[in-house]
């Protein structure tokens, strides 16, 4: 190089290193993200992964034993593990109605501060045998509606039906906006469970502790995620709620940057049984993708 | 919807941990690319919420900093086909250096490097600021080295003509 090439070199490093810094504004980038991502992903709804209804969850999430729980303590209680009475419990939860509140408590996501940032609540009802049920962001942000497997949503103004049929309301991918996605969800919570190394303990009559932990890469990061939380039964020995805290500590590969997130997930079941009626929406558009 | 954050999941988090490293680095890039920080900003966020819809796809990609490196020049290089002019180029004077001889002034390169083509000033910044060998420039612009040397041939000798002839005219 000649000396205007040398020079130029370091002025182009003092035009840029003469610049004030400034945050990033991720947030800003994750919602904008977000909002392309949907976007694109609108035209192909059917891909969602996470799955509202419980039962079908269960059903991919364990591969359950016949039903071995007895109401009969003594009987076949004291041979069966925790574990195997927590897959008894969820197939017993499984094909038939429900109610569902999750309250989802969000971590400041600065990697240090254990500050609550945010907080948001979901009501919803499914029934698999009409293919019909709800959600509702508690904000009155965000709606959508399956009847007889049509969907109409809604994020707080027009409801539009959505192209196909469904027998899952996606509970992820609109409400949560892919947060429990392969991370904080149901699934990969009773996935995790199934696991041999989760520790899961009885605590009392229809209550369980499980504490699980796994490890996961791509070529990004490197990923351990850890569930801690308690199950309880009904007096039906149905699922009645699942409380648990999601850690995630990851380590980017390049750079070596250490992240944490945590994420406080409470699922409330109810009315298992009970019918699920919902109104079409008026003024519905249908989706033209 | 609501501007509250959501959940984090395991990607997204990675996706937060790279914008925080990656930000102030291509920040720069995207500022000597632009010439104008407001532009430099806009073009950054941008290229990192593209970046953001392809991020689960991107687990086979070995550099992701060179991934947004490219993106971010095929995106201004867009955008300045789209607008077709930017506000530096209407300032640039004929010639932008206030004399600095054979001192190359930084404020001076600022302003000459904004009357430059967004191809060759691209092949200039990748060149002398991210040192990247003409091989890599030719990977990040998807074009021959023969066309990126021409490039960077016909950048440095307008540069040079913009910069430090003003102090010999001025000596005439």
């Amino acid at each position: 190089m000649d000396t205007f090439d040398t020079q130029l070199a370091g002025r182009l490093h003092d035009i840029a290193d003469g610049e004030p810094g400034s945050m990033p504004p991720t947030q800003r980038l994750l919602e904008r993200g977000r909002r392309a991502r949907h976007r694109r992903a609108a035209a192909r709804a059917g891909m969602s992964l996470a799955v509202l209804a419980f039962g079908t969850v269960a059903a991919v999430a364990i591969a359950t034993t016949p039903a071995v729980y007895t109401d009969r303590p003594g009987v076949t209680a004291e041979a069966v593990s925790p574990q195997m009475e927590l897959a008894a419990a969820i197939s017993n939860s499984q094909n038939i109605s429900f109610k569902i509140k999750a309250t989802t408590t969000l971590q400041k996501s600065d990697g240090r501060s254990t500050t609550p940032s945010a907080r948001y609540i979901t009501l919803g009802a499914f029934d698999p045998a009409t293919l019909t049920g709800y959600l509702r962001a508690a904000d009155g942000s965000f709606e959508s509606r399956l009847i007889n497997g049509v969907k109409y949503t809604s994020n707080g103004d027009q409801f539009v039906q959505q192209k196909g049929t469904y027998d899952w309301l996606d509970y992820d991918a609109h409400v949560l906006d892919g947060a429990l996605s392969g991370s904080a969800d149901s699934e990969h919570l009773f996935k995790v469970l199934r696991q041999a190394q989760a520790k899961i303990t009885k605590t009392g009559a229809g209550t369980y502790h499980f504490d699980a932990t796994t490890q996961s890469a791509d070529s990004l990061a490197s990923y351990t995620t850890r569930f801690v939380g308690d199950l309880t039964l009904n007096a039906s020995k149905r699922v009645a709620k699942v409380a648990y805290a999601w850690t995630l500590t990851g380590k980017m590969k390049q750079g070596g940057n250490v992240f944490n997130r945590n994420v406080k997930v409470t699922l409330e079941f109810s009315d298992y049984g009970t019918p699920v009626t919902v109104e079409r929406p008026a003024n519905v558009v249908v989706d033209g993708k | 919807m609501t501007d509250q954050p959501k959940a984090l999941t395991a990607a997204d988090a990675a996706y937060v941990a790279f914008v925080e490293i990656a930000w102030q680095r291509h920040l720069r890039l995207a500022l000597l690319l632009t010439g104008d920080r407001w532009q430099a900003e806009e073009l950054l966020q941008d290229s990192l919420v593209k970046l953001y819809e392809r991020w689960r796809r991107l687990s086979r990609t070995d550099d992701v900093h060179a991934y947004l490196r490219r993106m971010l020049v095929n995106n201004h290089t867009s955008r300045w086909r789209r607008r077709r002019r930017e506000s530096l180029v209407a300032e640039v004077p004929d010639h932008a250096g206030p004399g600095g001889g054979a001192s190359l002034d930084a404020e001076a390169l600022r302003a000459a490097l904004g009357s430059l083509p967004p191809r060759q000033r691209a092949v200039v910044v990748l060149r002398h600021y991210e040192d990247l060998p003409f091989r890599e420039v030719a990977e990040v612009l998807g074009c021959s080295v023969g066309t990126v040397k021409s490039q960077h041939f016909r950048a440095l000798e307008k540069l040079r003509r913009l910069v430090a002839e003003p102090s010999d005219q001025n000596s005439r």
